[in-house]
Order: C-alpha cells, then sequence, then structure tokens
C-alpha cells in the first residue's frame, strides 16, 4: 500500500547538518498495524509527516498505491492525503468553532460533497463512536475521550486506506486508550492499514509490527502479536 | 450769443412754466375739457436731474402748448399728498414723469431722464389714448381700422363681443383713415391709411400684440388667439389654470 | 458554497477578531453612503425647487453675502423700494413677475416671530401699466421684443389668472396676486405650532429702528401650504405695512425678479446690474452653483473620508488577517492536513477577509441610511433619497480593499506548514 524506499531527511540546525531520518526502506500493506516508537526528538513525526504527503523526503520515495507521493504536484498530493490517507493525532486538532457533526464533515466538505451526503455519513460515523447525543456539541463541550472519538470519525470520513496516527492516546485515559487502540486493530481487519506512533509500550504492543526509530534510523521489531501482511525493513 | 441763448431760454420757460402742485385736480378736469394732455413730473430735490427734466418739459410744452401742460409735484410736498399717493411716486424713482391724456389714461412714463421725442410719444390720438386707457383697465382691446369710406364692422368683432366669456374683458376701437387726427394712430399700429379692406388687432394689457387679422376673422379665432396668447383672464381660462 | 459557509460560521461562532475591521469598513462606507445620499439628495432638492421657482433672479444689497436662497432676505440690510419700480417701468424683456421683500423681526404675545413683507403684484401691475404705449410700440416693432426668446410670454407683471390669485400659491410661485395691508399670511408649521386660523386677529410688536416701539393689528388671511423652507416658519404682511413696523421707509431686503426663462436670466441680470446702482444682482443657478459647489466639496469629502477610512480598514483587515493566520496555525494545518490545497486554505483567508467588507460594507449601508434620513430630517426637511451608486461603490470598493488587504496574510497561510498540526504548539 505505502511503500518507503530509501527515505531520508535532513535539515539545517545553525550551520549543522541534522539527519531526522536516514535511508528508511520498508512497505506497509494493508492489514497491517504497524506502531513506530522511539525516543523524543528521533524522527517518529517526521517520517508520520513524510508518509502523510506533508513533509517532502531530502532523498529516496515514498509510494501511494503506486504513486510516488512527492512526485506530483501539490492539488493531486492533497486530494490523495483526503481520499487515502486518514489522520488521527494527539490533541485530536478538532476546529473550536465547528460542533462534533461539521467537524466530521469537514474531509468531505473541502471536496465539494454535498451536504446531505456528507451530513449522512457524518452522523453515521459519530453513531459508530458512541457519539449521536453529542452530535451539536462543540469540542470544548466534549471530554477528551469523546474529542478523540470524533476525531477517529472525521479520519474516517473520506474512508482512508492508510491511517496515520500520531500519538493518538497520548492524552486519554486507560479506557479510552483501549477505546482507540482496538478501533484503530478493528480498522485494520477492514483492509485498511495503520502506522500508529506511539511512547506507548502496551500500545505498541498490539501492533502486528514495530517499527523503532533511533536516531532517525529505522529498524524493525517483531512483535509476539503476529498479524497478516509483509513487511520489509531496511 | 450764448447770454441770448439763455435769455431765449428763459422766456420760454416763463411762458411755459409749471402749474402748481396744489391745483393738479384742477389742472386736470381743464385739460380733459381742452383735450389737453398733461405731464405731471414728480421730484425730490431741486438737483441736476430734476432741472434738466424740468428744462425738457418746459420746452416741450412750450413748443406744444395747445395740446399740452405741465405740473411739477414735489414727493414731500404735503399740499399734493393726494397726487403722491395717487400715482405712488414715493416709491418712484426720482425724478419721473408722468404723460396722462385728457381720458385720464398714463400714456408714458419716464424715469430720471426724458427726452422730447419720448415727451412726443406719450401724446395719443384719441381712439389710441381710447385704446390705452382699456389696456389700462386690463380689458382686452379689439382695435378695427376702417378703410376710407368703411363703416362695416368685421362680424368677428361682432361674435366676439357676443362670446359669453370674453364679452366682459374685451372692449373694440374702431378708426377710420378718413378721420385725419387718426392718421398717427394707423402709423403706429403698423397699417397703412389706403387700405382697401378693414384691419383687425388685438392687444391684451398693458400692451401685448395678440394678433392682426383681416376682415373675414371669425369671433372663434379671436376667441382661440386670447385664449392662446395666455393673456386673458376669462373664467374659462380661469377654470382651466386650476 | 461549502468554503463559504464554512467562514460565515466561523464569523458568526467566533466574531472577535473580525469585529474591529468590520466597524472600521462599515464606518468608511456609512460616511460614504450617509455624505452622498444627503448631497445628492440637496442638489435634487435644489433643482426642484429651481425648477419649481423658475429662472429667477435676486437683487440683493451690494454687500450681502449670499448663503442660502431662502435667507436671502434676513440679512438686515436694505436697497429702496423704488428699485421694484425701476424694474417694473424699465420693461425689460423676460421680466415676467417680481417679489421685493422686507424680513423684519417682531414680536407675538412676546414671542420672537419672523414678520416677511410681501408686495402684491397689483401693487405694480398699475405702475407697469403706466407702460402700455411704449410696450404697444415694442411689440409691434418688426421683431417684437416679448417674442424675442421662445417661452417669453411678453412684458413684465401682467394680468394674473388662475391660481396665482389664490392667497395660498405664494408658497409655490412667490407671487401674490393680492393682499390687503390690514391682512396676514401664516406659514403652515408656524400656523401648526400656535394652532392659528383664518380670521384669527394678531397683534405684532416690532422696534423701529429710531427705537420706538410699532405695533400692527392685523387678521390672517390664511395659512399657506407647507414648504419645506424657512417660509413654514414665517409670517407674511404687506410690505407698506412692514415697512410701517419696521420705520426705515420704503425699502426692501431683496427683489425677487422671476425671469421667463432661463435663456434670459443672464442677460437680465446684466441688465439689472446696469439699472441699479449699488445692488449684487445674483441669478438663481448662480444661487444654486454655490450649493451645489458646497455639496460637492461635501461630496469630495466625503469620498476622502472613505479613501482614509478603506484605508485604515485595509490595514486594520491586514492585520486582522495576520493574527487570524497565526493564531489558527493548527486549524489550518489541520484542514491541510485533512486534503485542503495551500490554495484552498489562501483562498478562505481572502473569502473571510471579503465576507468582512462585505458585511462591514452593508452593515455600513444600513447605517449610513439612517444617519442620512437623520440628518436629512434636521435640514429644512430634506427628503433624502438613497444613492445607488455610492452604495454600490461603497460596498464594493469595501469587499476590494478587504481582500486585497487580505493577499498577504492568505499567502502567509497557504505556505504554512502542515506538519504543525503533528506538534504541541
Amino acid at each position: 500500500m505505502i511503500q518507503a524506499d530509501q527515505v531520508s531527511k535532513s535539515y539545517l540546525r545553525g550551520e549543522d547538518q541534522v539527519h531526522a531520518l536516514q535511508t528508511a526502506t520498508f512497505g506497509v500493506q494493508p492489514g497491517e498495524f504497524v506502531a513506530v516508537i522511539g525516543p523524543s526528538g528521533s524522527g517518529k513525526s517526521t517520517l508520520l509527516s513524510m508518509l502523510g504527503g506533508m513533509l517532502s523526503p531530502t532523498a529516496g520515495r515514498i509510494v501511494l498505491d503506486g504513486e510516488s507521493l512527492y512526485d506530483v504536484s501539490i492539488e493531486k498530493r492533497a486530494a490523495l492525503r483526503n481520499h487515502k490517507i486518514g489522520f488521527v493525532f494527539q490533541n485530536f486538532n478538532l476546529i473550536p468553532w465547528l460542533n462534533a457533526l461539521e467537524n466530521v464533515e469537514l474531509p468531505l466538505r473541502l471536496y465539494g460533497h454535498d451536504r446531505k451526503s456528507r451530513r449522512t455519513a457524518a452522523t453515521e460515523l459519530l453513531e459508530r463512536f458512541g457519539l449521536v447525543d453529542r452530535i451539536l456539541h462543540r469540542p470544548s463541550e466534549l471530554s477528551a475521550g469523546q474529542q478523540q472519538r470524533v476525531a477517529l470519525a472525521r479520519m474516517l470520513a473520506t474512508n482512508p486506506r492508510l491511517i496515520l496516527a500520531d500519538e493518538p492516546t497520548g492524552n486519554l485515559d486507560s479506557e479510552t486508550r483501549d477505546l482507540v487502540v482496538e478501533t484503530l486493530s478493528e480498522l485494520c481487519n477492514e483492509d485498511r492499514a495503520v502506522v500508529l506512533v506511539t511512547h506507548d509500550d502496551a500500545v505498541s504492543t498490539t501492533a502486528s509490527r514495530v517499527l523503532q526509530i533511533s536516531d532517525g534510523l529505522v529498524t524493525e521489531q517483531r512483535n509476539q502479536k503476529e498479524r497478516p501482511g509483509k513487511n520489509a525493513v531496511a | 450769443m450764448r447770454t441770448f441763448f439763455y435769455c431765449l431760454t428763459a422766456i420760454q420757460f416763463a411762458l411755459a412754466g409749471p402749474a402748481s402742485a396744489a391745483d393738479f385736480n384742477k389742472t386736470i378736469k381743464v385739460a380733459a375739457e381742452e383735450g389737453k394732455y398733461t405731464y405731471v413730473m414728480f421730484y425730490r430735490a431741486e438737483d441736476t436731474a430734476t432741472r434738466q427734466m424740468s428744462s425738457v418739459i418746459g420746452q416741450q410744452v412750450s413748443k406744444t402748448a395747445r395740446n399740452t401742460n405741465w405740473i411739477k409735484v414735489g414727493v414731500t410736498d404735503q399740499s399734493a399728498a393726494d397726487v403722491v399717493k395717487k400715482y405712488d411716486a414715493s416709491r418712484l424713482p426720482m425724478p419721473t414723469v408722468i404723460g396722462v391724456a385728457p381720458n385720464g389714461a398714463v400714456t408714458g412714463v419716464f424715469q430720471m431722464q426724458v427726452n422730447q421725442q419720448q415727451l412726443d410719444n406719450a401724446i395719443l390720438t384719441p381712439r389710441y389714448s381710447e385704446m390705452v386707457k382699456k389696456l389700462q383697465e386690463q380689458k382686452i382691446a379689439v382695435v378695427c381700422l376702417q378703410p376710407a369710406g368703411g363703416n362695416t364692422l368685421p362680424v368677428g368683432i361682432k361674435q366676439l363681443e357676443a362670446d359669453t366669456n370674453l364679452k366682459n374683458h374685451v372692449v373694440k376701437v374702431t378708426a377710420s383713415a378718413d378721420d385725419a387726427k387718426e392718421a398717427r394712430f394707423f402709423e403706429r399700429m403698423g397699417v397703412k391709411t389706403d387700405i382697401k379692406k378693414p384691419a383687425v388687432l388685438v392687444f391684451a394689457p398693458p400692451g401685448v400684440f395678440v394678433g392682426r387679422f383681416d376682415e373675414n376673422v371669425s369671433g372663434q379665432q379671436l376667441a382661440s388667439a386670447i385664449h392662446k396668447s395666455g393673456q386673458c383672464s376669462c373664467q374659462h381660462c380661469q377654470s382651466k389654470n386650476k | 458554497m461549502g468554503h463559504f459557509g464554512l467562514i460565515l460560521t466561523e464569523m458568526i461562532r467566533r466574531p472577535g477578531p473580525s469585529i474591529t475591521a468590520l466597524i472600521v469598513v462599515a464606518m468608511g462606507v456609512s460616511a460614504l453612503v450617509a455624505a452622498e445620499s444627503i448631497a445628492s439628495s440637496s442638489e435634487r432638492q435644489i433643482a426642484g425647487q429651481m425648477q419649481q421657482l423658475g429662472a429667477n433672479i435676486l437683487v440683493l444689497p451690494n454687500d450681502v453675502s449670499l448663503q442660502d436662497y431662502y435667507a436671502a432676505d434676513t440679512h438686515g440690510q436694505s436697497i429702496p423700494e423704488e428699485y421694484v419700480s425701476r424694474i417694473t417701468l424699465a420693461q425689460m424683456t423676460g421680466v415676467e413677475e417680481l417679489s421685493p421683500k422686507l424680513t423684519i423681526d417682531s414680536q407675538w404675545n412676546s414671542d420672537p416671530i419672523v414678520l416677511t413683507g410681501i408686495l402684491p403684484r397689483t401693487e405694480f401691475y398699475q405702475k407697469s401699466s403706466w407702460q402700455s404705449v411704449s410696450i404697444l410700440s415694442a411689440e409691434l416693432a418688426p421683431v417684437p421684443v416679448g417674442k424675442k426668446c421662445e417661452g417669453c410670454n411678453g412684458r413684465s407683471c401682467q394680468i394674473s389668472s388662475g391660481e396665482k390669485t389664490q392667497l395660498s400659491s405664494y408658497s409655490s410661485t412667490r407671487i401674490i396676486h393680492e393682499l390687503d395691508k390690514d391682512a396676514l399670511l401664516i406659514g403652515a408649521d408656524l400656523a401648526e405650532a400656535y394652532g392659528i386660523q383664518a380670521g384669527d386677529k394678531i397683534e405684532l410688536s416690532s422696534e423701529m429702528s429710531s427705537g420706538e416701539p410699532s405695533r400692527a393689528s392685523l387678521t390672517v388671511a390664511g395659512i399657506l401650504p407647507t414648504t419645506g423652507t424657512t417660509d413654514d416658519n414665517r409670517m407674511f404682511a404687506h410690505l407698506h405695512t412692514v415697512q410701517e413696523l419696521h420705520g426705515e421707509g420704503p425699502v426692501v431686503n431683496v427683489i425677487e425678479v422671476m425671469g421667463c426663462c432661463e435663456d434670459v436670466s443672464s442677460g437680465l441680470a446684466d441688465e439689472l446690474d446696469s439699472l441699479l446702482p449699488g445692488v449684487r444682482v445674483v441669478t438663481i443657478s448662480q444661487v444654486v452653483e454655490a450649493q451645489v459647489t458646497v455639496n460637492r466639496v461635501m461630496n469630495r469629502l466625503s469620498w476622502v473620508l472613505f479613501a482614509l477610512l478603506m484605508a485604515i480598514s485595509g490595514a486594520s483587515i491586514a492585520s486582522v488577517m495576520f493574527a487570524n493566520v497565526t493564531e489558527r496555525k493548527r486549524e489550518l494545518g489541520t484542514m491541510l492536513a485533512l486534503g485542503a490545497t495551500p490554495t484552498m486554505v489562501g483562498r478562505m483567508i481572502i473569502l473571510k477577509a471579503s465576507a468582512i467588507g462585505l458585511v462591514g460594507g452593508i452593515a455600513g449601508l444600513a447605517v449610513g441610511v439612517i444617519a442620512a434620513f437623520a440628518i436629512g430630517g434636521q435640514y429644512q426637511s430634506l427628503s433624502v433619497g438613497i444613492q445607488p451608486q455610492a452604495a454600490l461603490v461603497g460596498v464594493v470598493v469595501a469587499i476590494l480593499v478587504a481582500a486585497i488587504a487580505s493577499f498577504l496574510p492568505a499567502r502567509k497561510a497557504a505556505q504554512l506548514d502542515p506538519c504543525v498540526c503533528l506538534q504541541e504548539l
């Protein structure tokens, strides 16, 4: 589904060249739940940004469903992000002045889906996450867990095949954390791939594969819990 | 030579001196009886303009003594208060001279300065002064100038005189080319005395020329010209304007 | 509509940041709309009055500065009434009517009353008719004098007909046919305020120029219809009665000369100027021109003010939008992550600014309309009509200024790194 090929990212910090990621090569297939772990500042978010088409690599290629993400136009890349990639953020990143329903509709709204269809889709998703009674609530009126569930619903609005989650459980209590992880695991079973950045061992143990990043180098740790799918690590 | 001229002027003045303002009514009455024109001169002070005007009138009266006389009235003279009021002279620019016909019509008013030609023009023929009198009474004057030997009144005038709307507003004035005294009237109306057929001229107050017509004009044509001129104050036009 | 709806939702639910910019835009547009509407309505009113009054000329004392046509007789300076006779007797072409006036301060039951003396036509008809012979000569000349100009009815002060003989016609024609020496006409507002009715006796007192008190007992002959001018708050009496109260003899403050048509007014003004010493002859077109000039200045000032406020609006909008982009970094980054293109994000910023321009413009338009009606109502009951051109220009310029001012913030938003949404801020 997505393939990172000799991907490197470096940037200048003052006069020093910092290598955030060095020649990483790996692939993620549908059904795989990949956890990315590593210490703070090791390049986890850099990797996730590059996989999400938001940060171009200094070298190497990232191919999503046969299309090289950084060899297409900005517009095309944005469209690929909208149609094929779903993001889940640590801080939920809900739009504060939109209610739950409108937040879930947002990805559809950006691409001109009609009001009726996006409203139906958004309502169904909120129902799925048990938020039907919170549809018209704004993020500030929701608990952290509810907000993350709204964020999950929003992520699923465009029915993406690749889910990129950046510390999605970082701000949650254990109960909600379990729900989120369980949800992401279930999504893998719907022929999607999940790449999840986490510090939480409990979360990473649920992954089918674990990618360890340290000083910009990506290495693979096979997890006890086997999941189907191919892997390739540099 | 100059001395002689001054003497001559002084003699002329003596001969054609003005009547007293206090005798205004009497002078006007006598003038009317004698068919004479009266120049009534109003002044405020014996200034240069007054003296010049007096001189011109005096000379004119001395030349036409048979037809004219004159009265000099000071607007502040209490004995002449009536005549000042009659002519609202306190509100006239001074000096001013008014020509008064034997029938009472004002035949000219000249302010600040006057010349003999103007004074001469203020002397009218009897029919002309009759017409002016009627115009000053706010009547519409229908003038019929007859050729020598002619005495048939155009039918249009008769019809106009019978018009219910206009009969109280219209006055007929006729003059004949046979009458030598009226030759000047013909001349001033721009009509030759050798005309073969009657000429009809219509005037509205205070002297607006409404039109000239031949003897075949109908009463309706005359009436419509009068209405069209906007100068009549007949019932028909008044109600239309409201 | 999807994106615009999103922007409107944000503006409604989070109005704070937009309000300042919106107020400045609204101020600019309201200033323009109000000033333009008042100026154009005033111009229309002047034009209407001019049409109603005909091709008028004012004869004024030499050192009078003319501010307002309707106040042309309140300067306190005078010219001799004999000038009226001079004009009447001169029988100038195109002079159709004369209206001399003398305005004095008087009192009624210790209330101050502005009393204006007017001269009925019957007073100078007689003098006009003395000119019969010379008029006849001129009329029968090859080119009749009175017909030189299309529309000229002939010579001055002829028979009144129709409505001109009605007392109430004074308010529209400024001419009165007949008025008794003890008659009084009352302006509409004054009559309403004091409950004056025809037939009432009114004792007016004044102070003569010598300092002696003067009195006149007058009978109300009629109430004049509303004119929307200062005439509505005046009383009118026979000029000679007012002169007696005034005690300065036969003088007037102004002589209004009604020419038969505009074509003759400039020629007439020259003739009157040479006929009457020590006067200032002003054509109504000059008066109108003066007022129109004032209007134009007001008009230009309103545009300058508008431009100034629009510049401030632009700066304000730019600043608001820059702050907005900075504050909403995470929001905008999230949108980029969710698939928005940089162009989309930039467009949203421009659209939001334009919406501020539009809403501010419409609010300004509404405020401007209310202000125009309120201000217009205070000035001689000026009936204000909204200037659609100014309204349109105001709103369109407000939108354009807002859009242009938001260009740089929009560029900044478009260049945002979407990765910001993945980081702690």
